[in-house]
């Protein structure tokens, strides 16, 4: 066998073409952001056809976790930069003919992978959902089965729901909250903690943690530390192990 | 790398907290997904009976000419361990991953392959690593052995998959 006939070989080990219904699957040489080899789909009869990805650009992105909004208006200067349409998040050629359709194929699959990436470069995961989870399971780390959320009663009688409250030795809690750079964030916790420490309950101690990622004005600050003790994120691991230790 | 150190240790403590899933006590409701082909279903995961907003999340593709599915553990909104369940897939592994270059059928993203793969946290997971399963097996199997592996306590779950809802 000769070398072409060798890698014909191995890449049609790769590169295969199956059916599935009335249309076929085409595996080809582009890889999207999570490794997996770009699939397209090919629909048609002998003397016109239809590319599509099917929508896999958009499922690559949701199986992260995204929920992009409008894929079709994210997607479609990209698609359009092939020369392609986008409908229901699915990338897809125009009618073409035998002699093109590798063409097709082509351009379908390295937009749809362009697609991905340009998802995964673009989209941003929630800061506030997700500091207040991470600072939560960063101390679950910590302090184990120490930490609990419950609630905890202010000087104006009205209670407040806190999502780790930290036991200490000697009866003493840590009660740790964090917060982001918005409004809503900031109102919500300055009042629960204003409200906690004005009660001076013995054994109490309280904490802020602030993300300290984003630019804060020194006024929001200086309000939240009229509430409770701020805690840069950057420095939590280290303020807080000291109580671990106690 | 701002934070990833605290992502990745919270996910570690998180996988490896016994859990529980919050099915509730009716039966359990597939949603539609984005795509029409699919159907999700999203339950949340408790430890020591607190939900603190992770999930288990399964796709299920009913129509597909094959068994075809996906489960994912949701940390928040990210995406850290998931099998991609279809049998006509490859998948290729990061060259220094320790893993076979390349991978055919269905696979597993773990955690443990992939938690030293990104430089920010702001951005979702691409788990660009995965492992192929040795032998074929049926939802239900891959199920238990997912959750098992995530400590993930199911029991009799009485998840099944949508029936097909279409001839083709």
């Amino acid at each position: 066998m000769n070398l072409n006939a060798l890698i014909q070989s191995a890449l049609s080990e790769i590169f295969e073409v199956h059916s599935v219904n009335e249309s076929s699957v085409v595996t080809t040489q582009c890889l999207y952001p999570s490794g997996s080899f770009v699939q397209v789909t090919v629909r048609g009869g002998e003397h016109t056809f239809y590319v599509s990805d099917e929508g896999m650009a958009v499922q690559e992105i949701e199986s992260a976790g995204a929920v992009p909004s409008s894929p079709d208006r994210m997607i479609q200067p990209i698609a359009a930069s092939f020369g392609l349409l986008v409908s229901k998040g699915k990338i897809m050629s125009q009618q073409c003919s035998l002699s093109d359709l590798g063409l097709n194929i082509a351009l379908v699959a390295n937009a749809s992978r362009s697609a991905a990436e340009w998802f995964f470069d673009t989209l941003k995961v929630r800061q506030d959902e997700k500091f207040k989870a991470i600072v939560s399971h960063f101390l679950r780390a910590k302090f184990h089965s120490a930490v609990q959320s419950g609630v905890l009663t202010g000087v104006s009688n009205k209670t407040h729901k806190f999502d780790n409250i930290i036991y200490l030795r000697d009866h003493r809690k840590l009660v740790v909250d964090s917060v982001v750079n918005d409004h809503n964030s900031i109102s919500s916790r300055m009042v629960a903690n204003w409200d906690l420490r004005s009660a001076n309950h013995s054994g109490i101690e309280q904490r802020i943690v602030y993300d300290d990622r984003d630019k804060w004005k020194a006024e929001d600050l200086n309000i939240l530390s009229a509430a409770a003790t701020l805690v840069p994120y950057s420095k939590a691991w280290d303020v807080l192990s000291k109580f671990a230790l106690q | 790398m701002h934070g990833v150190l605290e992502l990745i240790q919270a996910v570690d403590a998180f996988l490896e907290a016994p859990k529980n899933l919050a099915t509730g006590m009716g039966q359990l409701q597939w949603g539609a997904a984005r795509d029409e082909c699919a159907k999700r279903l999203k339950l949340p995961l408790e430890i020591e009976g607190e939900q603190h907003g992770h999930h288990l999340v399964i796709d299920a593709f009913p129509n597909s000419s094959s068994l075809k599915f996906c489960l994912a553990i949701q940390f928040g909104e990210h995406v850290v361990d998931r099998i991609d369940y279809e049998l006509t897939v490859r998948h290729a592994n990061q060259i220094n991953s320790g893993l076979p270059q390349m991978v055919k059928g269905p696979h597993w993203h773990k955690w443990s392959y992939n938690r030293n793969t990104f430089k920010r946290k702001d951005n979702f997971l691409k788990l660009p690593n995965a492992s192929a399963f040795e032998t074929p097996r049926q939802f239900d199997a891959t199920l238990r052995m997912f959750c098992a592996d995530n400590n993930i306590a199911i029991g009799n779950h009485g998840i099944e998959l949508p029936p097909r809802d279409s001839l083709l």
